[in-house]
């Protein structure tokens, strides 16, 4: 009982707002969305509009859409290759001082989000610490504007925002490995690599999926990063064209037929994320 | 004749038809026979042009102004009269309410906190305020009937007619508030867009122009013949900054091109001016904000079109070590070209609980020392009072004399071009340009 209240309080009655608002219409003084609650009344003009502008390539959210999949992948596998690396180390050399490392990681991630960001910009103005350094390395001979609307510093944005969430869920699988599992690889012949790629690295598989899944999906949706540290029609995601439309009373009906666009792809990826777990947890139980 | 599009005939449409078809979408949804219109043959039937259509919007709301809404649209040279709602006009001579507390619905950062104090000591209440960060969210908020608001402060003027329309606003009984005859400028006694001031009083009044750091734009904008030519031609790649909002932003083209009415409704006028100012975006990488006042001084922009009252100020974020007269800004209309200039206003709320007090804290903003303390001390946005001028302001330090020119004179007014509110389907013509501007396409 109580997990269908929560269900129907903070996912049915809300998705249902979204539905209204994108099915619904706008007034005629304020010019204000005026969602309609029968379905009956939906009109789907403006979702089918949507839809239609973010498939065809000279749609408004065409482009919006390609590169919030490009920042998104980019940045997730970056958070792969970032976050691996330090749960391994966690899971397996961190010994002792794994909870030291483990709060030191994590302790910028207790300031909020914005404060975080923040001090970024602080970090990549013209002036600031990192053009400072580069320039001092002779790597420059002028500041470069990385808060002008740079994919780059976007990508940077997200992966730093990001990485705990990958680092959490490989750290839990790669920590859950027995011993006994790569001592009998040892045992076998194979050497530390082999090991690794034979033996660690299938092992934690459900890791990288929970890991790429719970990192990717926030991305998504993301619009703040991308206002807070690269500014520019260039780098506008998905995120941001939503919250352009939300800002603009008669384009609210358009940006809420985004979300459930957004919704219906991200559904994609979370069901076969649930797929594979309730896989690989039947392997288990079957072993 | 219209007709529903096949599916298939979608996948040919132009970026431009997209831009047309947005825009109906958008404002047509309460009825299906205004979508297919727009979708069939064009959104710009049916809608009036700025020009040309004076007279027709006479209605239960008020008389004057032009056709285009369900009320009328004021324009300079068709003023619009409101129709005062009687029933939530205050009487004259009423007592303040006691120990009352006065709810404001403001702009963030746009009131000065000794002004209000000294409002609270005087009538021994209370003033609550709510920041609202854009207009249409400030219209949200009060739409709502949530708050019991009893009055904003900072209300476009093309915000006006709808909230009207509305009954959001409480007609101002101006014998409560004779500050704003004897402290204002003439010229908003009884403004075009609320002949007889029934709705509204003035707060601040602005020029939109252009703000550099001259010891990094190494052009002489102010002796350019085309002032706008500087974001065309020489403007600094990933240094310059364009104003975040439809209006602002397109009229800049518009100005440039010479059009004084800037009210345009015309799909082709407006289409022109996106790509314009996508040329301007692409080849700068320019980016679209309001912080202009922070931008420029602290070098995150060399270049931005601004708001004068974000100038007047904006000294104060430089650097330490910099100096102001690294500063420059210029309304383009000294240089003989368009320009907008633009106010804003206080309003009275419906759902007030405290309208005496609310007229009352009016008459007290109005105050030429009060208006001059929150000047001074708080918004750097100036208000049109009499005892304001430019030798004033200049002369009390508050800025360098080399940006004098981001106070405005009462005849800046009749100089510069208004941006007014536009009939719903030009309106979402304008908006879903500058969504094409902002997504880049």
């Amino acid at each position: 009982m109580p997990a269908t209240v929560f269900l129907l309080v903070f996912f049915v009655f809300p998705f249902f707002v979204v539905l209204a608002v994108a099915f619904g219409g706008v007034s005629d003084i304020l010019r204000e969305p005026v969602p309609a609650w029968n379905p009956l009344a939906w009109n789907p003009a403006v979702v089918t509009f949507t839809i239609s502008n973010i498939s065809h390539a000279d749609g408004l959210y065409h482009s919006a859409f390609l590169r919030t999949f490009l920042y998104v992948g980019s940045a997730t596998l970056l958070c792969l290759v970032i976050g691996y690396p330090f749960a391994y180390f966690l899971a397996r050399h961190a010994g002792r001082w794994r909870g030291l490392f483990i709060g030191l990681f994590f302790a910028p991630f207790w300031i909020s989000y914005m404060l975080r960001m923040l001090a970024w910009i602080s970090l990549l103005e013209d002036d600031g610490l990192i053009n400072s350094i580069l320039l001092r390395m002779g790597v420059l001979n002028t500041p470069y504007p990385w808060l002008a609307g740079k994919p780059v510093t976007l990508i940077i944005g997200l992966v730093y925002g990001y990485v705990p969430f990958m680092v959490l869920p490989l750290f839990a699988t790669l920590d859950r490995i027995h011993p006994s599992i790569l001592e009998a690889g040892h045992d076998l012949g194979a050497s530390p690599a082999q090991t690794f790629w034979r033996v660690t690295f299938p092992e934690s598989k459900q890791g990288i999926l929970a890991g790429l899944v719970i990192c990717a999906l926030p991305m998504f949706g993301d619009y703040f990063t991308q206002q807070l540290l690269a500014a520019g029609s260039g780098t506008r995601m998905i995120g941001n064209a939503i919250v352009d439309s939300l800002a603009i009373p008669i384009f609210v009906p358009q940006g809420a037929a985004l979300i459930l666009v957004l919704l219906a792809l991200l559904i994609v990826p979370i069901v076969y994320y649930l797929w594979s777990t309730q896989r690989a947890a039947g392997q288990v139980r079957a072993a | 004749m219209v007709r529903p599009l096949h599916p298939k005939e979608r996948q040919v449409y132009s970026r431009r038809a997209f831009l047309t078809r947005a825009a109906a979408a958008g404002v047509a949804l309460p009825s299906m026979a205004a979508i297919l219109a727009a979708c069939g043959s064009g959104a710009q039937s049916g809608v009036a042009t700025s020009g040309g259509a004076t007279g027709g919007g006479e209605n239960a709301y008020g008389t004057g102004g032009i056709a285009g809404a369900a009320y009328p649209l004021a324009r300079p040279e068709a003023p619009v009269t409101w129709t005062v709602d009687e029933a939530n006009l205050i009487a004259s001579d009423l007592p303040p309410e006691e120990n009352a507390t006065v709810k404001m619905l403001r702009w963030p950062y746009y009131f000065a906190p000794a002004v209000i104090k000294s409002f609270e000591k005087k009538y021994n209440c209370t003033v609550e305020q709510t920041e609202f960060s854009d207009m249409d969210k400030g219209l949200a908020k009060i739409n709502t009937g949530q708050g019991d608001f009893d009055l904003l402060v900072g209300m476009n003027v093309w915000a006006l007619g709808r909230s009207i329309a509305a009954k959001l606003l409480r007609p101002v009984n101006l014998d409560y508030i004779p500050n704003l005859a004897a402290n204002c400028w003439d010229s908003f006694q009884s403004p075009f867009y609320d002949v007889g001031s029934h709705y509204s009083v003035p707060y601040s009044v602005w020029s939109t122009g252009i703000f550099w750091r001259n010891d990094m734009v190494t052009q002489d904008i102010a002796a350019m013949a085309n002032p706008y030519d500087i974001f065309w031609d020489g403007a600094p790649v990933d240094k310059t900054h364009l104003l975040a909002n439809a209006q602002d932003v397109l009229s800049m083209s518009m100005f440039r091109d010479g059009l004084t009415d800037v009210n345009v409704t015309d799909a082709d006028t407006i289409n022109a001016a996106k790509d314009a100012i996508t040329q301007v975006a692409r080849a700068t990488n320019a980016k679209f904000d309001h912080v202009d006042y922070t931008d420029v001084p602290k070098g995150q922009a060399y270049l931005h079109q601004s708001w004068s009252g974000n100038v007047s100020d904006a000294f104060v974020f430089l650097a330490e070590g910099d100096q102001a007269e690294n500063l420059s800004y210029l309304w383009p209309v000294e240089s003989g070209v368009p320009g907008n200039v633009d106010n804003d206003t206080f309003v009275l709320l419906n759902t007030g609980k405290a309208p005496v007090l609310a007229h009352l804290l009016l008459n007290h903003i109005l105050d030429a020392t009060n208006a001059m303390t929150n000047f001074a001390s708080w918004t750097g946005y100036q208000m049109p009072q009499k005892t304001m001028t430019r030798d004033a302001l200049v002369g009390s330090g508050l800025v360098p004399d080399h940006l004098a020119n981001t106070y405005i004179v009462e005849a800046d007014m009749d100089r510069g071009s208004r941006e007014l509110e536009l009939p719903a389907t030009a309106d979402a013509l304008w908006q879903s340009a500058f969504l094409e501007l902002q997504a880049g396409v």
